[in-house]
């Protein structure tokens, strides 16, 4: 585990140091190339008219003299350029007097001598100034901002990660102690914020429905009971269905309000293994297999005038029984939303085949949907599962497989899903 | 970030601006430019004095120039072929060249320019062209011809110059600014420099730059006023000048050249600095024993002639008239023997100068010569004796000749040792009756005639004997040229590091 401060030396801190570093090594490398290059030049310059000086003084011939001293003086950028004998200037070009006797390098100047060959105390003497002119000041100045630039980079790059990233995330956290992991739990507790906003909006929305929906159920409702034209099963499908659309639009109303919590008094051994956390809400223990009889029952009834679609259930005899702690309202939802899909899959011109099944493997209880339809790619059920895309329906929101998804999360069970194209959809909840 | 990148290339641009464009934003103003002593005439044939020399070089350009390096460049003449024996000079005109009206430089400006200027009254005491064309053929007939058969035009951008005999340093003297090509507009002469001047009034020039000159200077132009030296720091931090163009650094007093924004450019050594004697016939000073005296005693007092100078500083004291290294130069050994034999004439001397006390010219200020020689035990008569200023002493050297001494100087025309023909040789330009010596002026002619760089030596040896025998003048050192200028007000472009540079060009007015 790394703190901040270790990871941004590690990804940032250390590249920049190492750019900036090396930025700053190549301009003195240079500034000292270049004046060691310089001071060579000067160097180089006032030896080679001291050799050239020989023949003219040796046959005093000033006009020559004259010239190579000027040349010095303008080659090496010198202040003063003199021809000195024993301490005596005999030809002297600049503004230093007394030149020939001050022969000490001080902080403002730099004296270069050369004897002139084979004369005894015959000496050419230049004295240039301790910093060169001209391209020397401009990369010195040149590099001294591009230095400057880059640590101003790399301080405006601290601040502005503890400024858009800490400081938000963390309110009152040092640049120091914070930890990458929480940082991650940070910004996970900020999208799941996200997300329940999204939520919210949608179940506002989904609410409002519920609300609405509630008045004209209680007009079918009391045209169902009056009519005379239907058989008893017509009719009870009727009401099942009013009560079963009563109860969704319930459970939508009373999903924000406080669950009242009932106090387990059941038997652990008949209740799956499952971590409850003590906030949520308790339910009294059902019996699956009659929550899916049901359900297939219903939607047979629904689906009776599709003459193309037939459907069957079997129940192993060892799950017949089981108990479960659940919502049955949630459940049957789910499943009222996978036989929907089931239905959906197989096209008016096919024949299919929805069949439901319970079973038990080890201590989980596994209940299958499966049908006969169209199937669905690979590439298309990677977006239902993921993105809860709806895929071929006209006007499918995709909520039932993420809703079935999220229930059975809930549960701590699984949600599984299996297509093949041409060949079915097998949709698997394990509690 | 995105505003710290736009903030900054912004000042970038801004910053670049100023620098690329800021010098141009505005006209500048005129540069202040002031000498110590009048130039009298910006004519270049009557040139006689070292300030003239310099106001004029901004005008009128010769056939040659001389570079940072003291070599000899192309400048009227764009090119030259010299004979073998040096006899015959062969110039190419720069017809590019313009004058300030227009018009353009040929070879017929030289000719017609140098002769008429030989027809003019000279303010010295020969022409100031004599020490080159009188060493022309012909040039013994132009008073009757009108013209100087050795001077051909063959074409406007062809002058053949013909010599009666070698002429070694013709190249030196052709640079003179007396030999510069010029002409007459209207009352004005007009030349090919880098300015055109217009008298204002008395001592009041204004220079301004001639469209057609090659020469770019960053000044619009110049003021040229004369001040009194004494006068110097106060006129340069004041601002009545912004530049001291052109003075010997012995004259000026140290404090003069202190200020907070006052600069000195050295040049080399430019300026002799001597003591004129009056060696014509009835003086004191014709006699050359006393003339040694003299010399002896300058030289030989502590200090030597430091004495006799403002400002040590920028003064080598020398009694040998060539500079170290020079060819001809004696050696320190010998030069100081010959001086020293001038101990045994001093008693006579001062005795001599009781009988007729000493009349001595010396420079505003400078009274404390006077002193000095009296130290020695020198009478001098305090009533003939003046603070002489410039012109009276110009007057005095040239025509008059009533001083026995003149404290005055003479500029190194060049290197070669033939300089010292301008104010010694027979023809020399400022030479003076009162300092022709016959036996110096012969070995000087000859040794302008001479090629080979070891029988140069040898000649010019003769030279510096005689110059310490005979003792024409007592040299009292050479004196570094300095221009003094207010860096706040003026800057400068270039090295400026030759001998005898006047030029104003490379100065810049830096405000507005």
């Amino acid at each position: 585990m790394i703190t901040i401060n270790q990871w941004f030396r590690s990804k940032a801190i250390v590249p920049l140091v190492l750019l900036t570093t090396t930025v700053i090594i190549a301009w003195i490398s240079l500034l000292l190339r270049q004046y060691y290059d310089l001071r060579k030049y000067q160097t180089d310059q006032v030896q080679q008219h001291a050799n050239l000086m020989q023949i003219p003084v040796t046959r005093k011939d000033r006009v020559i003299l004259e010239t190579l001293v000027g040349s010095v003086f303008l080659n090496t950028n010198s202040r003063s350029v003199a021809i000195c004998h024993n301490n005596k200037s005999l030809i002297s070009l600049g503004w230093r007097s007394g030149f020939c006797k001050n022969s000490v390098d001080s902080v403002f100047q730099r004296v270069l001598s050369s004897n002139i060959g084979g004369l005894e105390g015959y000496r050419l003497v230049a004295s240039t100034p301790i910093f060169p002119n001209g391209s020397f000041w401009l990369a010195l100045v040149m590099g001294g901002i591009l230095v400057g630039a880059s640590l101003i980079i790399v301080y405006r790059l601290q601040s502005s990660i503890r400024e858009c990233i800490l400081v938000p995330l963390n309110g009152e956290q040092t640049f120091e102690v914070i930890q990458i992991k929480e940082v991650d739990d940070l910004l996970r507790k900020q999208e799941l914020a996200k997300q329940a906003e999204v939520h919210k909006a949608t179940f506002k929305v989904a609410k409002q429905v519920a609300h609405d929906i509630r008045s004209p159920l209680s007009c079918l409702d009391a045209i169902s009971k009056r009519s005379d034209g239907l058989n008893f099963e017509e009719k009870d499908l009727i009401n099942r269905s009013i009560t079963r659309i009563s109860e969704i639009a319930e459970d939508l109303l009373l999903r924000d309000r406080p669950q009242k919590s009932i106090p387990p008094t059941l038997n652990n051994e008949m209740v799956l293994n499952r971590n409850i956390p003590i906030s949520e809400p308790v339910h009294i223990p059902i019996v699956i297999s009659e929550i899916l009889s049901e359900s297939l029952e219903s939607k047979r009834v629904e689906c009776s005038t599709l003459e193309n679609i037939k459907f069957s259930k079997m129940i192993e005899p060892e799950a017949m029984d089981t108990l479960l702690a659940l919502d049955p309202n949630g459940l049957k939802r789910v499943l009222s939303n996978l036989f929907n899909n089931a239905v959906e899959s197989i096209k008016p011109n096919c024949r299919g085949l929805i069949s439901a099944s319970l079973s038990k493997e080890n201590e989980n209880l596994i209940l299958e949907i499966r049908d006969t339809g169209a199937g669905i790619s690979p590439s298309d059920l990677k977006k239902i599962i993921e993105k809860g895309i709806s895929i071929g329906k006209a006007n499918g929101n995709g909520l039932g497989i993420t809703s079935a998804q999220s229930f059975m999360k809930g549960l701590n069970g699984k949600f599984d899903i299996y297509s093949k194209e041409g060949f079915g959809t097998t949709v698997r909840l394990t509690f | 970030m995105r505003k710290v990148y736009f903030v900054m290339g912004l000042c970038s641009l801004v910053v670049g601006g100023l620098v690329m464009f800021g010098g141009m934003s505005e006209k500048p103003r005129s540069i202040k430019v002031g000498y110590g002593q009048p130039w009298k005439s910006i004519h270049p044939g009557l040139q006689h004095t070292a300030v003239a020399d310099f106001v004029l070089s901004n005008q009128f350009e010769a056939l040659v120039g001389y570079d940072q390096n003291n070599n000899i460049v192309p400048l009227g003449a764009k090119s030259w072929r010299v004979n073998d024996d040096m006899t015959v000079y062969t110039f190419k005109i720069d017809t590019d060249r313009k004058f300030s009206d227009g018009s353009s430089l040929t070879s017929h400006d030289y000719k017609r320019s140098w002769e008429e200027a030989l027809s003019l009254d000279p303010k010295s005491a020969n022409s100031s062209l004599a020490d080159v064309l009188h060493m022309l053929e012909g040039a013994d007939r132009f008073h009757n011809l009108g013209y100087i058969s050795g001077i051909e035009t063959p074409d406007s951008s062809t002058l053949i110059l013909r010599f009666k005999e070698t002429y070694r340093t013709a190249l030196d003297y052709l640079h003179g600014n007396r030999l510069a090509a010029y002409k007459k507009v209207g009352d004005r002469y007009i030349g090919t420099g880098a300015y055109s001047l217009r008298e204002l009034g008395t001592d009041n020039l204004v220079a301004q730059k001639n469209p057609y000159s090659n020469l770019s200077s960053k000044g619009s132009e110049l003021e040229m006023i004369v001040i009194d030296p004494t006068t110097l720091k106060k006129s340069i931090e004041s601002g009545i000048i912004d530049i001291y163009a052109f003075e010997a650094g012995s004259r000026v007093a140290q404090e003069n050249l202190t200020g907070p924004n006052t600069k000195v450019l050295v040049g080399q050594d430019a300026i002799n600095e001597a003591l004129y004697l009056n060696s014509l016939p009835g003086r004191l000073f014709s006699d050359k024993r006393l003339r040694k005296a003299l010399l002896y005693l300058i030289h030989q007092a502590p200090s030597g002639a430091n004495k006799l100078v403002r400002n040590p500083k920028y003064f080598s004291s020398d009694p040998q008239a060539l500079l170290p290294l020079q060819a001809g130069r004696l050696s320190d050994q010998e030069a100081n023997k010959l001086v020293q034999d001038g101990e045994r004439y001093v008693p006579i001397l001062i005795e001599e100068s009781k009988k007729k006390p000493l009349i001595v010219y010396v420079g505003k200020g400078e009274t404390w010569v006077l002193d000095h020689l009296e130290n020695f035990g020198l009478v001098i008569d305090r009533n003939l004796s003046k603070e002489a200023d410039p012109s009276e002493r110009i007057s005095n050297y040239y025509k008059e000749h009533r001083s026995d001494i003149l404290l005055a100087g003479y500029s190194i025309s060049g290197a070669d040792p033939d300089s010292v023909y301008h104010v010694m040789g027979k023809h020399g330009a400022i030479t003076s009756p009162m300092i022709q010596s016959r036996v110096i002026a012969e070995i000087l002619e000859d040794g302008r005639q001479i090629v080979d760089s070891n029988r140069v030596n040898t000649q010019y040896e003769k030279f510096s004997r005689a110059f310490l025998e005979e003792v024409p003048l007592v040299h009292l050192g050479f004196s570094k040229a300095i221009t003094v200028y207010n860096s706040k007000r003026v800057g400068i472009d270039s090295a400026v590091i030759r001998r005898n540079n006047g030029h104003l060009y490379p100065f810049y007015s830096k405000s507005p």
